[in-house]
C-alpha cells in the first residue's frame, strides 16, 4: 500500500509510478545514522555528503551540488526551498528514530505535486503518537567525533496521543588531515519534532505538528575569496528552522474523504567570514585590500562586463581606481572585513485535498492549494522577494476492466515568478495474474526557476570592518556601507527546466519474492547548467541531459529470520554539459541481508556501489549488530555499527576522503 | 455357484437393513437457543436437512438429543441430563462441560487456526511473522499458537483485556506482517475492533478474521461459520449419533465459508481481491499453511 504517486493510498500494483518502500525495520536494519544515508537503498538515487558535510540527495543526478531537481516532503510538507531551491537534509527537523517510513516516487511527479517534483518525490513520513508504545532515550558515540542522542517521549490522551522528540547529532565529517591540513566538515545539528492527534469523533481528526532544527557547519573557505585573501578563520554555516502544521481529516463516508492542510515555515541561513585581503598589487596583506571593496573597482567591473579578468587587466590605467588605491595606502593597517552570505526563506501554504469513491471502478483525488514563498537575503537578493501561488489537481484511477487500471492526473498552478503551467500524467497497470503486473506511464514535469535564478542580486556587504576603515569607511573606500566589488544580477529570463519521461515496469509477487524491473526514458531540456555563484555568473537555459536505463529492486524472505534486498541501476545518460554528468553514475546498486538469528540478537549488512561520481567510484560495506534484553521495567537495545570504506578513491571530490572506518555504538532505553 | 451365494447375501443384507429401519423409531431433536430470526432458519434448515430416521420436535421433553445455539443455550441444556449437541458454542464452554462429564459436544464458535493461516499464505505469499492476538476466552488455545510449525512463524500475543489491545498492537506490529484475530466476544468488542482496524491500518499491517462482521468492518478476509455451515456440520453430527450414539470430538466447522473485502484487499495489494477467486485458489493450495 502505498500513498504517494497519487496522493491517495493504493497498492503498489495499481500505482502510475515506480516506488520504493522503506520501513522502519529496514531503516534499522541499515544501521544508518542520518537520514538521508538510507536513501542509498533506492535504486537509481544518489546519497552522497559532496560538500564536506552537505548530503547531496537525488534521483537519476546530474550536477554534484544538484538538490534542485527532486521533490522532498515531509509528512506533506514541502522541503524544497524557494530561495536557492535545495532541499537541505542537514537542517531538517526531524531525527531519522521518528522516521515510519519513506515512500520514494521514482520517476516525475509534477502531475500529483507540482513543479519541482521533477525528478522524483521523497515523501518521509513521521511515527504516529498512536502508534508508539514507549519512551525512550538513546545515546551514541563513535570515532571522528560521532556524538549522537535522542530524546522521545509520548503520552496517550483520552482519545488521541502526543509525541515528542529532541535529538542531537554531531561529527567531524570526512577524514583528516587532507594534505597535511585540517579539512573544517564537521557538523552538529539539533532537532525539534513534535506531533498530537486527537479523533474528535469517528468522522475527525486533528493533527497538529510543530518543531524545528539548529544546525551548525563548519565549512570549507571558498577558493573565490582565498585566491584574494586570507581567511581570519574557517567559516561556520548557522541554520534554524521552525515550522507548525495543522492537518484535519473529515470523513464524510467510507467512500469520500476530506484533507485540509495548512503550515508556516521558517528557514534562516548565515554563514559567515572574516577575511584580511590582500593588496591586489603586492599580494601581501595590507591596506591596498581595501581596494576590493572600494566603488571605483565596482564601477570598474561594471564597466568591464562583469569580467574580473577584464577588470584587474584595465585597473592600472583607470584613474578613479588607482587614486583609490593610494588613497588606501593612507590607512597604515590591512585591511580585514567580515561578511556574511545570509538567507530567510519563510513558506505559508494552505491545501484542501478531496478523494471521493465515484462509482465502484473509479476514484477521483482533487484538490486545491495557494502558497506564498517569501525570501529575504541582503547578499543573494538585495532585499525581499514575494512568490505567491495557485495550484488545482487532480487523478482519476479506473479499473476499467478488473485486469487493467488506468491513473489519469494533471497538476495546474500559476505563480508570480513564472506563469501558468500544467504536468499531466497517464499510467496504466495490467494484472497478468495474480501478484504478476505491468505498467506503462507517461508523464511530464517542470522545474520552475528559483527565486534566486530569478532574481539574483548578489552585494556582499562588509559588516564588520577593522580600524580605521570602520570608522572612516566613505573616506577610505568610497562609499559606505561598502560592498564587494563583484556583484551579479540574473536577467529574469529564465525557463522552467523541463521533464519528459517514460517507463515500462514490472511488478511482481511471487514465492517469498518481491520484485520490480522498469526501462526509462528521460529528456531534460531548458536545464539551467552553468555556475550562478558570486563568482561565476553565466546565465544559460541551454542545457540537455538525455537518460535512459534499467532499475530493479528486489526483497526476498527466504524464512522468518532472514531478509535479502537487493537494487541495482544501469544508466546511459548524455548531455551538452559536461557538469551535468559528475553525479550520473553508470552503474549503482545496494544489497542488504538482515538475519535475526535470535529473539535477542539481529544482524545486518550493507553493501553500496556507485560507478562512478566525477570519476571516482563509490564502495562500502556497513556491519551492524544489535542485541536486545529486558532490564526490570525497560527494554534496552545495544548497536555496534562499522562503516567500512572497500577502496581508496574520495567520494565525488579529492577532499572528501573516506579511508578510515566509521564505527560506534549506541545503546536505546525504552520504557 | 458362487453366483448364487452372492444374490442371497445381498437379499440378506437388504432385508436386515430393512428390518433395522422398521424397527428402530426415529430420533427426535430439539434445538435450544434463544429467540431470534437465526434460530428459525436454523430449525427450519435443520428439519429439512436431516435424514429420515432424525427429526425435529418443538418439546424438548419429546427429545432424544438436544441442539443448543450459543453459550447461554448450552449452559441451560446441560441440566436436562440428555445427549447435547452444542452449536456456535465457546471452546473453552464445551471443554468444560465435557471435563465435568456431560454427555456432550460442540461445534465451536469461529473457525480453526490452520484454516485462517491457510488464507494468509494464499493472499500474501511475501507473509513470514503473523501475530495472533489471544484473550483469556479465545478460541484457540496459547499452546497451538506456540507448537504451530509451518511456513508462517507465529507470534504470539497475549492480551488481558482490551485495554491492553493496545499496547500490544503498538508494541508488536512493526517486526509483523500481519495480525490474526480469533473468535472472542469478550476481548473485540465493537471499541476493540475500532482499535485493532484503525492502528493495524496506520501501520500498514493487514488483518484476518475473525468473522464476517470483522470484514465488513475492515479486516481483509477471514474463513467463518456461515449459518448453512452450522446446519450442514450439525447435520451430520446427528447422524453420527444417530448411528453410532457418539459424538466425536468437539471441533470446528470442517467446511467453514470464506468472505474477502475486496476494497481492503486491494488497497494491500492482495493476490486474491474477491471472494471466488480466493475459494477458488484456497481448493486448488489445499494442504496446511
Amino acid at each position: 500500500m502505498v500513498l504517494t504517486p497519487a496522493r491517495v493510498s493504493q497498492p503498489q500494483s495499481e500505482a502510475p509510478a515506480s516506488v520504493t518502500v522503506i520501513d522502519r525495520t529496514l531503516i534499522e536494519a541499515s544501521g544508518a545514522r542520518e537520514l538521508y544515508e538510507v536513501l542509498k537503498l533506492v535504486p537509481g538515487m544518489a546519497a552522497v555528503k559532496v560538500d564536506g558535510n552537505v548530503p547531496s540527495v537525488a534521483y537519476h543526478p546530474t550536477q554534484a551540488r544538484d538538490q534542485r531537481r527532486m521533490l522532498v516532503l515531509l509528512d506533506g510538507r514541502s522541503q524544497y526551498q524557494p530561495g536557492l531551491s535545495r532541499v537541505s537534509w542537514n537542517d531538517m527537523p526531524v531525527d531519522i528514530r521518528d522516521v515510519e517510513r519513506i515512500e520514494v516516487t521514482r520517476g516525475p511527479a509534477a502531475a500529483a505535486y507540482g513543479a519541482n517534483a521533477f525528478t522524483a518525490v521523497i515523501n518521509i513520513i513521521t511515527r504516529d503518537p498512536r502508534d508508539i508504545s514507549k519512551s525512550g532515550v538513546t545515546v551514541q558515540g563513535g570515532n571522528n567525533g560521532i556524538r549522537d542522542a535522542h530524546l522521545l517521549g509520548v503520552h496517550r490522551l483520552e482519545n488521541g496521543a502526543l509525541r515528542a522528540s529532541v535529538s542531537r547529532r554531531a561529527d567531524n565529517g570526512y577524514d583528516e588531515p587532507f594534505e597535511g591540513e585540517s579539512l573544517p566538515d564537521g557538523k552538529r545539528i539539533e532537532t525539534l519534532n513534535t506531533e498530537w492527534v486527537w479523533d474528535a469523533d469517528a468522522r475527525n481528526t486533528l493533527m497538529v505538528q510543530a518543531g524545528g532544527s539548529r544546525s551548525r557547519l563548519e565549512r570549507q573557505q571558498e577558493a573565490g575569496v582565498a585566491d584574494i585573501g586570507e581567511y581570519q578563520g574557517d567559516p561556520v554555516q548557522k541554520g534554524e528552522r521552525a515550522f507548525v502544521s495543522l492537518q484535519w481529516q473529515h470523513n464524510f463516508s467510507r467512500t469520500h474523504q476530506l484533507q485540509v492542510h495548512t503550515y508556516g515555515q521558517y528557514n534562516q541561513e548565515i554563514t559567515d567570514f572574516n577575511v584580511c585581503y590582500r593588496d591586489p598589487v603586492t599580494g601581501q596583506t595590507g591596506p591596498g585590500g581595501g581596494l576590493f571593496f572600494s566603488q571605483e573597482l565596482r564601477d570598474l567591473y561594471l564597466q568591464n562586463g562583469s569580467d574580473m579578468g577584464a577588470t584587474f587587466a584595465a585597473f592600472p590605467a583607470d584613474a578613479d581606481a588607482t587614486n583609490r588605491y593610494l588613497t588606501l595606502q593612507g590607512a597604515g593597517a590591512p585591511f580585514c572585513a567580515g561578511s556574511e552570505l545570509d538567507i530567510q526563506e519563510v513558506r505559508y501554504d494552505l491545501e484542501i485535498q478531496d478523494t471521493l469513491q465515484l462509482t465502484r471502478w473509479a476514484r477521483l483525488v482533487s484538490g486545491a492549494e495557494i502558497r506564498h514563498d517569501r525570501v529575504q537575503s541582503d547578499s543573494y537578493l538585495g532585499g525581499t522577494q514575494d512568490n505567491i501561488s495557485y495550484r488545482f489537481f487532480g487523478n482519476l484511477a479506473l479499473d476499467v476492466l478488473d485486469p487493467v487500471t488506468v491513473n489519469l492526473g494533471g497538476y495546474w498552478e500559476r505563480d508570480q515568478i513564472s506563469g501558468d503551467h500544467f504536468s499531466p500524467r497517464a499510467g496504466v497497470n495490467w494484472r497478468l495474474l495474480p501478484g504478476h503486473h505491468l505498467r506503462y506511464v507517461y508523464s511530464e514535469a517542470l522545474r520552475t526557476p528559483d527565486i534566486y535564478e530569478e532574481r539574483a542580486n548578489i552585494n556582499i556587504q562588509a559588516q564588520t570592518l577593522s580600524p580605521p576603515f570602520a570608522d572612516n569607511t566613505k573616506a577610505l573606500l568610497g562609499w559606505a556601507p561598502a560592498y564587494f566589488f563583484v556583484t551579479q544580477q540574473s536577467p529574469g529570463t529564465f525557463e522552467p527546466e523541463r521533464i519528459r519521461s517514460w517507463e515500462v515496469g514490472y511488478y511482481g509477487q511471487f514465492s517469498a519474492i518481491e520484485l520490480d524491473v522498469r526501462y526509462f526514458q528521460e529528456s531534460l531540456t531548458n536545464l539551467l547548467s552553468t555556475a550562478l555563484n558570486p563568482f561565476e555568473f553565466e546565465p544559460s537555459n541551454e542545457g540537455w541531459v538525455n537518460h535512459q536505463g534499467t532499475e530493479a529492486q528486489l526483497s526476498w524472505r527466504p524464512s522468518v529470520s532472514h531478509l535479502f534486498r537487493v537494487t541495482g541501476a544501469h544508466i546511459h545518460t548524455d548531455t551538452n554539459v559536461k557538469t551535468e554528468r559528475r553525479l550520473a553514475a553508470r552503474d549503482s546498486g545496494s544489497a542488504l541481508w538482515s538475519w535475526q538469528f535470535s529473539r535477542q540478537w539481529a544482524f545486518s549488512s550493507a553493501y553500496y556501489l556507485s560507478n562512478d561520481y566525477n570519476d571516482n567510484v563509490f564502495e562500502r560495506a556497513d556491519v551492524q549488530l544489535r542485541f536486545r534484553h529486558r532490564a526490570g521495567p525497560t527494554e534496552l537495545e545495544w548497536r555496534a555499527v562499522v562503516q567500512h570504506g572497500l577502496n581508496k578513491a574520495p567520494v565525488v571530490f579529492a577532499e572528501n576522503h573516506y579511508q578510515q572506518d566509521r564505527m560506534w555504538l549506541g545503546v536505546t532505553v525504552r520504557i | 455357484m458362487q453366483s448364487r451365494h452372492g444374490r442371497a447375501l445381498v437379499l440378506l443384507l437388504l432385508l436386515a437393513t430393512a428390518g433395522g429401519a422398521l424397527s428402530s423409531p426415529a430420533q427426535t431433536v430439539h434445538v435450544l437457543a434463544e429467540p431470534s430470526p437465526f434460530k428459525d432458519v436454523f430449525v427450519l434448515s435443520l428439519a429439512q436437512d436431516l435424514p429420515a430416521n432424525l427429526r425435529v420436535v418443538d418439546e424438548p421433553e419429546a427429545a432424544d438429543v438436544l441442539v443448543a445455539l450459543g453459550d447461554a443455550a448450552f449452559t441451560r441444556a446441560m441440566a436436562q441430563g440428555k445427549p447435547l449437541l452444542g452449536v456456535h458454542v465457546s471452546r473453552a464452554l464445551s471443554e468444560k462441560a465435557v471435563q465435568e462429564g456431560y454427555r456432550c459436544a460442540a461445534i465451536w464458535a469461529g473457525v480453526s487456526l490452520a484454516n485462517q493461516l491457510q488464507l494468509v499464505r494464499t493472499m500474501m505469499p511475501l507473509a513470514r511473522r503473523v501475530g495472533v492476538v489471544l484473550g483469556a476466552d479465545s478460541v484457540w488455545p496459547a499452546e497451538l499458537v506456540r507448537g504451530f510449525r509451518g511456513a508462517l512463524k507465529l507470534e504470539l500475543l497475549p492480551v488481558k483485556n482490551a485495554r491492553d489491545l493496545g499496547d500490544t498492537l503498538r508494541e508488536n506490529l512493526n517486526h509483523l506482517d500481519a495480525i490474526v484475530l480469533p473468535v472472542d466476544d469478550a476481548l473485540l468488542g465493537p471499541d476493540a475492533a475500532k482499535l485493532v482496524l484503525l492502528t493495524s491500518y496506520r501501520q500498514r499491517r493487514p488483518v484476518f478474521g475473525p468473522d464476517l462482521t470483522f470484514v465488513n468492518a475492515g479486516s481483509v478476509a477471514s474463513y467463518y461459520a456461515s449459518g448453512s455451515d452450522l446446519v450442514s456440520e450439525a447435520v451430520q453430527r446427528l447422524r453420527v449419533f444417530a448411528d453410532t450414539g457418539e459424538w466425536g470430538a468437539s471441533a470446528f466447522v470442517s467446511r467453514p465459508s470464506v468472505v474477502v473485502n475486496e476494497h481492503v484487499a486491494s488497497s494491500f495489494d492482495m493476490h486474491y481481491r474477491d471472494s471466488g477467486a480466493l475459494q477458488d485458489a484456497l481448493q486448488k493450495a489445499g494442504g496446511a499453511p
